[in-house]
């Protein structure tokens, strides 16, 4: 093609210019050559230092974040090992698979505006839960990359995701946070499972010195020395069972008495967590032993003279220090009535305070129902002959019934009803005292065939202090905190009590008692 | 009543050891030495000999179980039953009362008529 060329420019130019063009066009083409040389060169530069930078790139998303290959078809072709450890599955697991039948929430106007973004070969980007094999999923933020063939169709699909689940907490619990922050409570929340702290706030960072302790790489047994997990764990199964809403419990942290409200929360990626409200109560604690001192204190105070008062009467009325006339005798009886009636005050206003205070013990021994009632008989026996009436189990009740209780106090209750019973009975009347098994509960009643409690009274009958007014109610006046005191004890083990009244036919009190009530068995 | 043996009754309050003296001598017809306070108990009562403690809790000073717990160190009381008297009846109170080792708890205020008997039984129950 040369030679022709220049046979063409002889033929137009004459000979000499002719082979002065040829020349400058050897020495252009050489130019040319070499530089076409030299730009290969500068082109292969290029491609090693993309590849390093790829690589680089590559090493580096690894190390970030999670990375997935799928086909066009979907099916997973590559994981990288941080998407390994943090799903949990197996590559083996894995390869081949539908990436949305194991990852993610397949909402399908998410999938489908997804691959149809792909398949247009536009990259698409948004949220998405990542499912794992173990645990709760953790939210990621997704781009995925398409790669086309020649064709312009969708051969594979390179997913990054980056674990944004913190970021997603700060945002949907950021408020709830902040006002938890500002409280004067210690709060606590982690993980159901393995009890990995979630959160501190402020005020529980600051009691444990942890304001600059990462703790979400740390456990509740580690905020409390004396962490018992096998009874943390037992104290949490009706939580766990759905039964109760909360658990509250006292305990002691950072050597003070707290109060602990326990509750489950599910946190934005699903995982069911514990929530522990802690308050000091140490404070109230100090109210309530001041409470108990000043009740002991009264309690000796008013007790110590009336040992006296009544000590000196007794002997005095019974001859013991010397014969004494009629007249003084009877003043001498009038009086002693009247300090046994003070005496009965002070022990029930005692009881009352006594039973107000949550501290104030209440036993969960084992008592037998039936051998009570029969008790009760023989120990009030001459508070029934004091009215001339008869005490009687009823024909029938069961001999033996178990209910988990303090002995001392059922007494009470039995000891209040019948004296007021027997109180309120005709002479010659019978006041029977009934049991009956009903499954989960026991059922005490007392009856009278008395002169009944009129009805405007009956609606404040347990109120302290409160008496029906009538003049053969006035006739037979007690301390008007009986009832009172059987409420307590009553609701005190978890059961009820009422009555049923007819002025003129007579009442019954009916007294229903878990056989073992969840919080009793629970402390028992 | 002439089972019981010699009883040391501890109280700290004057009326009170005067109805007890009454209700246990004259009443009961019972043997008995009164003490004011758990320090006068500790200093007469290897004197007296009592075979029966009757110990008021509350009082000034040394109260009725640690007055119990001294007396236990001498060796000629270190078994001698021992009964307490007090106007605390909390049930914690009893129980604790009857760990230390005493017989029973007598809630105050006692009646004077039945005091003795009240003692009596407690002793045949040991």
């Amino acid at each position: 093609m040369i030679q022709g060329s220049e046979s063409y420019l002889v033929s137009l130019l004459g000979p000499a210019t002719a082979g002065a063009v040829v020349s400058l066009a050897i020495v252009l083409m050489i130019v040319l050559l070499a530089r076409s040389a030299l730009g290969h060169r500068r082109q292969l530069l290029t491609i090693r230092e993309q590849e390093d930078a790829l690589t680089l790139q590559r090493k580096a998303a690894d190390i970030h974040a999670m990375v997935k290959i799928v086909g066009g078809d979907g099916r997973i072709l590559y994981v990288n090992d941080n998407l390994i450890q943090t799903t949990g599955y197996s590559v083996e697991e894995l390869h081949g698979r539908p990436a949305g039948e194991v990852f993610l929430d397949e909402d399908p106007h998410v999938a489908t505006e997804m691959w149809e973004t792909l398949r247009r070969g536009d990259v698409w980007a948004g949220d998405n839960k990542l499912h794992r094999r173990r645990g709760p999923a953790i939210w990621v933020k997704i781009t995925a990359v398409p790669k086309m063939d020649r064709n312009g169709t969708l051969e594979k699909v390179i997913t990054i995701y980056t674990d944004i689940t913190d970021a997603k907490l700060r945002q949907q619990e950021g408020p709830l946070r902040a006002m938890f922050d500002r409280l004067q409570d210690e709060v606590y929340i982690f993980s159901v499972d393995d009890l990995r702290l979630h959160y501190l706030n402020k005020r529980a960072r600051s009691n444990l010195g942890w304001d600059r302790v990462n703790y979400r790489s740390h456990y509740l047994a580690e905020t409390s020395g004396g962490f018992d997990e096998t009874k943390f764990r037992e104290r949490v199964v009706p939580l766990l069972a759905g039964e109760v809403e909360a658990v509250i419990y006292e305990s002691s942290l950072h050597g003070r008495p707290v109060e602990i409200n326990l509750q489950l929360d599910e946190s934005v990626v699903g995982e069911a967590r514990f929530v522990a409200v802690v308050r000091d109560i140490s404070q109230r604690k100090q109210v309530e032993q001041a409470r108990a001192d000043f009740v002991a204190t009264v309690t000796h105070e008013l007790r110590a003279p009336m040992t006296s008062i009544k000590g000196a009467m007794k002997l005095v009325a019974s001859g013991a220090t010397g014969p004494i006339p009629d007249k003084p005798s009877q003043m001498i009886d009038l009086a002693l009535r009247n300090v046994d009636r003070l005496l009965l005050l002070i022990n029930d206003l005692l009881d009352l305070e006594k039973l107000d205070n949550a501290q104030t013990e209440i036993r969960r021994d084992p008592v037998d129902l039936a051998e009570l009632i029969d008790d009760a008989i023989a120990h009030n026996m001459g508070y029934a002959q004091e009215y001339g009436v008869s005490f009687a189990a009823l024909p029938g009740i069961p001999t033996s019934l178990q209910i988990v209780g303090d002995r001392d106090r059922l007494m009470q209750v039995l000891t209040n009803l019948m004296s007021n019973a027997a109180k309120f009975s005709e002479a010659g009347g019978v006041v029977e005292v009934g049991l009956e098994d009903r499954g989960d509960e026991a059922r005490i009643t007392v009856s009278d065939h008395g002169i009944g409690i009129p009805e405007d009274a009956q609606s404040r009958l347990f109120e302290r202090f409160v008496q029906a007014e009538t003049t053969e109610h006035k006739k037979r006046k007690g301390t008007g905190l009986g009832l009172s005191i059987v409420k307590s004890i009553v609701e005190r083990h978890g059961g009820r009590v009422d009555f049923f009244s007819t002025p003129g036919v007579g009442t019954t009190f009916v007294v229903d008692l878990p056989k073992a009530s969840e919080e009793m068995s629970r402390a028992a | 009543m002439s089972e019981l043996p010699k009883i040391l009754h501890v109280e700290d309050d004057p009326d009170i050891r005067e109805i007890a003296l009454m209700a246990l001598e004259v009443v009961g017809g019972l043997d008995v030495d009164q003490c004011a306070s758990g320090a006068d108990a500790l200093e007469r009562a290897p004197g007296i000999a009592p075979g029966l403690l009757l110990l008021d809790v509350m009082m000034p000073g040394m109260s009725g179980d640690e007055t119990l717990t001294a007396l236990r160190k001498m060796p000629q009381f270190a078994d001698t039953p021992a009964i307490f008297m007090t106007a605390k009846a909390q049930l914690s109170e009893v129980d604790r009362l009857k760990q230390l080792g005493a017989l029973d708890v007598i809630t105050k205020p006692f009646d004077p008529m039945t005091l003795a008997d009240q003692i009596l039984k407690i002793w045949q129950s040991r």
